[in-house]
């Protein structure tokens, strides 16, 4: 099955984020939450999909029980958890399926036909480039710290607190800014700077899938405004 | 095709010019080598070609460049980039996008090429390059060899008259250089221009049509490749030039020539002399062994295990060279032994009889990274060497680094030295940190002649010191000066351990 | 480009780069205030997020502001935040404050302080400016009360009871938010300026 398009994941940053101005019944939260997984199975990412399934299901099933937690302290702590975190599950849902589910190259085709400017697109897509890039620097750094025997623990990181983020500041720093220099270099040698307009090898064409979660979503969002 | 007159540069916060007045042509479907010591200039006439001075890099400049009878200078960024392509050195900073299809599609995006003919001439390039298994693979996941090949597919993705290549060899292991070797021909029998700017000349050998030698600035000496081919040992080392041929590299014994040394940035870096009135030390100095023995590692979600050493005993009366191809289990061998990756359990290490648990190797051992630059912290020479050092290191700080070749640095930001220097600094922590066992990872790649044969002393000096040292390297010629046994590894074993390297 | 021709290609790569850098700060900021007050008081970590990201991303932004001492960087890494916030589980409408502080920082640093190294004072207001940016996601707890509120008159509570309830946890959590915000930024401003001066002076990292 085709995976939904770039604009039905726009569309889902929306409906999750209006959902939290409503308050919901328990049925509702329970759909909306379903829904939100969804895109998670389309895409064949199945254990993720059961695993957001499964811990919706448990603040579902705890909003749902509220009437019986104690009135003490432990009771407004599980109240507080399940019905004030459980509100902004639908949220980190989205989140979870914007992470797992985009391709950069789909998310920078999407916000150019967004009509995003440039100087958001260029600046985003190098982001987004350089976060694995910063992953590895980290764990280089951090080996190259043990040879000199500098806050090789965690405890000893959080006594010098300020000595170990010099230390792991300093190369990473100076690894990026290297990286700056080589990925301008290499980006207008490929011709980044042409005024004109840019066109795209990723196609995003509006499916079937993408129309039924839109009408699901809307349908949705009707029995939100109205509930 | 390509006509450069009378170039000159000084980079902004430059004193001293970079170029001063550089001629030379290329005719169409030539291939120029560009060569000569690190610092010579031969960058920044890339720079002057494809548009990154004044784009990107200001400072004062004079002279022209014709490309096809069209002045550089005259056309926007842009326009020259899908006339020139360039390929750059490291093979990690290169890529813009995340996944290798975006890659080659990238320069056709930004020039707004339609998405059909984006799609056919990704298919034919791919095509071309050998890669099409690699498309919609993450950059990420890519070995050097293939980003490098990518990044030079993706530079050809517009149809350029002229290719620059600015070092593509030197983050490459051997067998990479040579699949670098076979595509620039295939390039070059379809006509392409090219302009190689190298260090490891013997890929070059048949490829390039002509040498071109730059020293300071300046053109010093042109060859054609049978010239080049028939240049005499001493000419070419006081070019400083690195070998041609594998057959070369053989012949050379631990003889830096002296002019090499002194031309060079610090003309107090002779540990070759001392060498001489401290030979005895060695003898001197009781022996050393580290006993290796079960050693397994196997990657998380790994089926094989990517290391699996039986027994393995070194020695600090040996320079061990570490070799195989990439993959081969060389790296893992040094982060096991260094400690750095945990080795399952029943591994025994053994520092003179004494067995050591996986702290105590790491406080015993010192890995000098092949990107030296994640091991700098200070922001100066003398800072850095003593950072983490005991006490009374502060003491030999100043011995250390005359040994090194490091005391007018002392007061210098580690970052802003070359990266042979950026070694020696990393060379001298491990010194003053006292230090037994120390492995160098790929020391030098991208280096000259003259840097490698300052890594080759350097390596003498903790020899001397009685230090176990290995080498894990794909560069012959510096192998066969510094190492007196080679390790090789194959799929994470120990397949050859042999006194000669052949 | 027409608002910011001010900066190049070069400016824009480096501003996505110190932008991840800065994402990564935040990341690790929440991750460990989490760790920390998570358990104990679960959605009110976001309010010490702040404070933990003033103290940790004080040296990407004073090196940002070293490397692109021009208008609009600023405000693109004050932008970028904010999209993150809009599609990574932060509630939306956090994007506006950053973008808002991002802007105000911005015209502090290099219109006002027209991006000179040696105006220190204005550098480190400006990164005070920014780091309020980050209070974004705090807005959910209004959510998170909403719901919490409804759930408790749901079960019958009384509005008084609710009242006294929050009376007393609004206002000084509000006051206590901001007051920690502000000396976690200002620590991580002086450090930052610190390691940046101590570190990236003298042309070192020059590509």
């Amino acid at each position: 099955m085709k995976q939904a398009s770039i604009f039905t994941t726009f569309f889902l940053i929306i409906l999750a984020n209006v959902s939290l101005f409503f308050s919901m019944p328990v049925w509702l939260q329970a759909a909306l939450c379903c829904f939100l997984c969804a895109p998670l199975f389309l895409t064949r990412k199945y254990k993720k999909g059961l695993k957001w399934l499964l811990i919706s299901a448990i603040f579902v099933v705890g909003n749902a029980c509220v009437l019986l937690y104690p009135d003490n302290f432990w009771g407004h702590y599980l109240l507080f958890l399940f019905s004030g975190f459980g509100k902004l599950l639908p949220v980190v849902i989205v989140a979870v399926v914007v992470f797992s589910t985009t391709r950069v190259s789909e998310l920078v085709y999407g916000l150019r036909c967004l009509h995003v400017p440039q100087w958001i697109i260029i600046p985003l897509s190098v982001l987004f480039r350089f976060f694995p890039t910063i992953r590895y620097d980290y764990r280089q750094i951090r080996e190259a710290m043990k040879f000199r025997g500098l806050a090789v623990s965690g405890a000893s990181m959080l006594l010098h607190p300020f000595r170990s983020m010099e230390l792991i500041y300093v190369p990473l720093l100076n690894n990026a800014s290297n990286v700056a220099a080589d990925l301008t270099a290499a980006a207008l040698t490929r011709g980044i700077s042409d005024p004109g307009t840019k066109s795209s090898l990723t196609e995003v064409s509006i499916g079937v899938v993408d129309i039924g979660m839109v009408v699901v979503g809307l349908g949705l969002l009707g029995c939100l405004v109205y509930a | 095709m390509l006509e450069v007159n009378g170039i000159s540069f000084t980079y902004e916060d430059h004193i001293q010019p970079t170029l001063t007045d550089l001629s030379f042509q290329l005719a169409s479907g030539e291939v120029l080598c560009l060569t000569g010591k690190s610092g010579c200039g031969k960058t920044t006439v890339s720079r002057f070609i494809n548009g990154l001075i004044p784009e990107l890099y200001e400072g004062q400049k004079e002279g022209n460049c014709q490309l096809e009878g069209t002045e550089i200078a005259s056309l926007p960024m842009y326009q020259l980039s899908q006339r020139v392509g360039s390929v750059f050195q490291n093979p990690k900073t290169q890529f813009f996008t995340t996944d290798v299809t975006s890659e080659l599609a990238f320069p056709l995006e930004n020039l707004g090429v339609d998405r059909e003919r984006i799609r056919s001439r990704i298919a034919e390039v791919a095509e071309l390059f050998d890669i099409s298994h690699l498309l919609d693979r993450s950059m990420f996941a890519l070995s050097g060899g293939e980003k490098q090949m990518v990044a030079i597919a993706s530079s050809y993705m517009l149809n350029p008259a002229l290719l620059l290549l600015d070092e593509p060899s030197s983050n490459l292991d051997a067998q990479a250089v040579e699949t670098l070797a076979g595509v620039l021909g295939k390039l070059k029998v379809m006509g392409l221009a090219m302009v190689v700017i190298e260090h490891r000349l013997y890929y070059l050998r048949d490829l390039a049509d002509r040498f071109l030698v730059m020293d300071k600035g300046k053109a010093i000496q042109e060859f054609s490749s049978e010239q080049m081919a028939s240049l005499s040992q001493d000419t070419r080392q006081q070019l400083g030039l690195r070998a041609l041929s594998f057959g070369q590299e053989g012949e050379e014994l631990h003889k830096p020539s002296s002019s090499v040394v002194s031309e060079g940035e610090h003309p107090t870096t002779r540990p070759h002399q001392q060498a001489e009135h401290n030979i005895g030390g060695s003898a001197t100095i009781p022996e050393m062994k580290l006993q290796l023995s079960h050693l397994t590692y196997t990657y998380k979600g790994g089926h094989t295990p990517a290391l699996t050493v039986e027994h393995l005993e070194l020695s600090n009366r040996e320079v061990v060279g570490i070799v195989g191809c990439n993959g081969a289990g060389k790296s893992t061998f040094a982060r096991v032994l260094t400690g750095l990756l945990k080795a399952k359990a029943g591994a025994v290490f053994q520092l003179n009889e004494q067995t050591m648990s996986d702290h105590d190797v790491t406080r015993e051992s010192f890995l000098v990274f092949q990107d030296v630059n994640y091991q700098l912290f200070s922001e100066s020479v003398g800072k850095e060497l003593l950072l983490g050092a005991p006490e009374q290191a502060k003491d030999q700080l100043d011995e250390v680094a005359h040994h090194l070749g490091l005391t007018e640095l002392l007061n210098c930001n580690p970052n802003t030295l070359s990266g042979g220097q950026k070694q020696r600094v990393a060379v001298g922590c491990a010194v003053l940190s006292g230090k037994r066992i120390v492995i160098m990872d790929e020391p030098t790649s991208g280096l000259d002649l003259m840097h490698m044969q300052q890594v080759t002393q350097a390596i003498e000096y903790l020899h001397r010191l009685g230090k176990i040292v290995l080498v894990i390297s794909h560069d012959r010629e510096f192998l066969l000066k510094t190492c007196s046994r080679y390790v090789t590894f194959n799929q994470g074993r120990v397949v050859r351990d042999k006194p000669t390297l052949d | 480009m027409r608002k910011f021709t001010g900066l190049r290609t070069k400016d824009l790569i480096n501003v996505g780069i110190y932008s991840a850098l800065y994402f990564i700060c935040m990341g690790i900021a929440e991750g460990l205030t989490t760790l920390i007050t998570g358990l104990l008081f679960p959605g009110f970590t976001s309010i010490f997020v702040p404070a933990m990201v003033g103290l940790l991303a004080g040296p990407v932004y004073m090196l940002l502001c070293q490397k692109v001492p021009r208008f609009g960087a600023i405000t693109i890494m004050g932008v970028l935040m904010g999209l993150f916030f809009l599609i990574s589980g932060h509630f939306a409408f956090a994007f506006i404050p950053y973008a808002v502080c991002g802007f105000l920082a911005d015209v502090i640093q290099t219109v006002v302080g027209q991006g000179d190294p040696q105006k220190k004072g204005l550098r480190i207001g400006s990164y005070l400016v920014f780091t309020f940016g980050s209070l974004g996601p705090v807005l959910p707890l209004w959510f998170m009360k909403n719901a919490y509120v409804a759930s408790l008159v749901k079960r019958g509570k009384s509005q008084d009871y609710i009242n006294v309830l929050f009376s007393h946890i609004t206002l000084p959590t509000f006051i206590a938010c901001i007051l920690v915000t502000l000396v976690g930024a200002l620590v991580g401003a002086y450090f930052g300026d610190k390691l940046v001066s101590k570190h990236f002076t003298s042309g070192a990292g020059r590509g």
